[in-house]
């Protein structure tokens, strides 16, 4: 077997090689991936602002979607546009949330489609983390069970050096790609989404292009209908918790996909053994990786004492019994500090600017038509300008918190507040990545509604959702004060305080009461967490995250 | 012994997993499966662990990770 096929071009007449499928005028695209991974990122670097995020049909998970266009054009010579779907963040097509359910049913629908009509309607492209391959692995063998046509992006390559824990590193990315191609028998790219100019943005949209013209199958992968497919087609409409004999039944049917995940990892060590190595002069090289050596991240005996990551270092203060609590409430007090105090400034400028020059301006306008002091003005000034003036107002708000949010996101470091937070939320079956927005609450319940976005799962966001506006936020404050010094004179701080007290018992006690009738489904699992390694925020990314998220939030809040 | 029973750094092979059947499988998913090998690489509050497999990290709450059995590995040389 070569190894040194091409990693993104399809070769025509290769084994797995299905015959020419007629193309739809606008090819769908899925983006598939687990949490993580880079997925959305990479969805970002292809449509740019050209997407939009609405809810998937009868539920509250949002989807984004959004147009993707390249200047390269099909084998056929016709550019094809296509149009993407950034399906929710899943581990595996056997879904454990409406999240998850509405990945596979997505991936389903397609198969569905191609089998039904022959039309190739869409391609899905999975992304694999190349820091956890075994994995990424798994959701493919899943994927492409289904019979969809694929094309799989490698992502987190510049990461994938430092999180190995092997006394080997990541491989040179060209060198990996080529292997998991010519082992997989589809096109494999390697893309870097936070590096727009030298992240295979062409080369993947060539690939999804060749593909969507000339379906291919995973090699050692039964398609359906085969007489050795006995893959996931019952699942696909259902979600965990069924019967025991369909459990079983599961996971005797994953115990295979895990046989070939090893497998394959065989044949790619195989291809990267030493005779295969790429030129250790490749200009693609990572940063103190190894070309041609073999990644830890594949599956199978990793020999020898841990290696510590930097993250690992790092995780030693962060995630640490005794200081990991109080560095987490510091960064939720950080966070609280300027959505309240760092926005507020911002907030003032527009509310001056708004209610100051502009409502003069306008009412100086209508004087000059005649239609000053009466109820053009009221109308007009005092109703829709002040109006538009305070909810305009939140945006810096909401600029600020998604930029914080995105910051953590970005870092590492939210699941890892999620993984501190975890125990406090787990008796009203929230993950602890639900306890960042609640406290954010108490300064402003509109950017806390927006943060519940950050959490997992559509049920805990809406039961988060609905517990926040329990919350006191500071605008409140004011309120209290006023009544306390009022009424209780002498004892105003410590009404305010019983105020607060009661706010958290509100939530405490609501959080109770919806988990035991409206939310019983949702429940306080195992935290199984995958923490992605910490990395540098990049700034485009924020940029593009606080661009998308911060103006959908402000609609809510007109 | 039992993923918080384990000493830090340590090399360890999953030998049991005493979670509900759902949870276990989808620890198998996830790569945590019978004789995969790991370290732990991070002790946190209330018994949560941090394992390194395969390259990756994985958090664990403490009721979870007593729930996942394991032994040390012996190795020559």
């Amino acid at each position: 077997m070569s190894c040194h096929g091409s990693a993104s071009a399809p070769v025509p007449g290769r084994s797995g090689h299905a015959s020419l499928a007629p193309l739809p005028a606008i090819l769908r695209v899925l983006l598939v991936g687990g949490p993580n991974v880079g997925k959305s990122t990479l969805f970002n670097a292809l449509t740019g602002a050209r997407q939009r995020t609405t809810n998937a049909p009868g539920t509250t998970v949002e989807l984004a979607s959004g147009r993707w266009r390249t200047t390269a054009h099909s084998t056929a010579g016709f550019a094809v546009e296509r149009a993407i779907v950034d399906l929710p963040g899943s581990y595996s097509l056997l879904a454990r949330s409406s999240d998850e359910q509405i990945t596979a049913d997505a991936i389903w629908e397609l198969a569905r489609s191609f089998s039904e009509t022959g039309l190739q309607s869409g391609v899905v492209i999975v992304v694999l983390d190349a820091t956890a391959l075994a994995r990424s692995l798994y959701l493919l063998a899943q994927v492409a069970e289904t019979g969809v046509s694929l094309v799989v992006a490698l992502t987190m390559l510049d990461l994938a050096s430092t999180a190995a824990d092997s006394s080997t590193s990541a491989v040179d990315p060209d060198t990996l790609a080529a292997a998991l191609a010519t082992s997989l028998g589809v096109p494999v790219v390697p893309v870097d989404a936070r590096n727009r100019a030298a992240g295979g943005m062409s080369e993947l949209a060539r690939a999804v292009d060749a593909v969507a013209e000339h379906p291919r199958r995973v090699t050692g992968i039964a398609p359906p209908g085969s007489s050795s497919y006995c893959g996931t087609t019952a699942a696909a409409s259902r979600q965990h918790g069924a019967s025991g004999s369909d459990l079983a039944a599961e996971l005797a049917h994953a115990e295979t996909l895990f046989a070939w995940v090893e497998h394959l990892a065989e044949q790619v060590k195989t291809c990267l053994a030493p005779e295969d190595r790429s030129p250790a002069g490749s200009s693609r090289s990572l940063p103190g990786s190894l070309p041609g050596s073999l990644p830890g991240s594949l599956p199978g005996p990793l020999p020898g004492p841990l290696r510590r990551t930097f993250s690992d270092r790092v995780d030693v203060v962060l995630l640490n019994p005794w200081s990991g609590i109080p560095v987490f409430l510091a960064v939720v007090w950080l966070l609280f500090e300027l959505t309240t105090r760092f926005a507020a400034p911002l907030q003032g400028a527009i509310g001056q600017l708004v209610n100051g020059p502009m409502a003069a301006g306008v009412t100086w306008l209508l004087s000059l038509m005649g239609l000053g002091d009466n109820w053009v003005q009221g109308l007009l000034v005092d109703g829709l300008l002040v109006g538009v003036g305070t909810v305009l107002t939140f945006l810096p708000v909401m600029a600020v918190m998604f930029t914080a949010l995105g910051f953590l996101e970005d870092s590492g470091y939210l699941a890892r507040a999620a993984f501190v937070a975890d125990r406090a939320m787990r008796s009203l079956g929230l993950d602890g990545r639900a306890l960042l927005p609640l406290i954010v609450g108490f300064g402003c319940n509109l950017p806390a509604l927006a943060a519940t976005r950050t959490l997992p799962h559509a049920r805990q966001r809406l039961l988060t959702g609905l517990l926040i506006p329990l919350t006191s936020c500071s605008a409140r404050l004011t309120v209290y004060v006023l009544l306390a010094g009022a009424f209780f004179p002498q004892h105003a701080g410590t009404v305010i305080f019983a105020m607060y007290l009661t706010s958290v018992l509100l939530v405490l006690g609501g959080g109770l009461v919806l988990r035991r009738t409206a939310f019983r489904d949702v429940r306080a699992g195992p935290l199984m967490l995958v923490l992605p390694p910490y990395q540098r925020p990049h700034l485009r990314t924020l940029a593009m995250s606080v661009r998308l998220r911060a103006p959908r939030c402000f609609v809510w809040a007109a | 012994m039992t993923l918080p029973e384990s000493p830090l750094g340590a090399e360890l092979r999953v030998t049991g997993l005493r979670l509900p059947a759902a949870d276990a499988f989808r620890l198998s998913e996830m790569g945590i499966r019978l004789g995969t090998l790991a370290h732990v690489t991070q002790h946190a509050a209330f018994g949560g662990r941090v394992i390194a497999v395969a390259g990756s990290r994985f958090a664990l709450d403490g009721e979870t990770a007593a729930l996942i059995d394991v032994e040390p590995v012996e190795r020559m040389g």
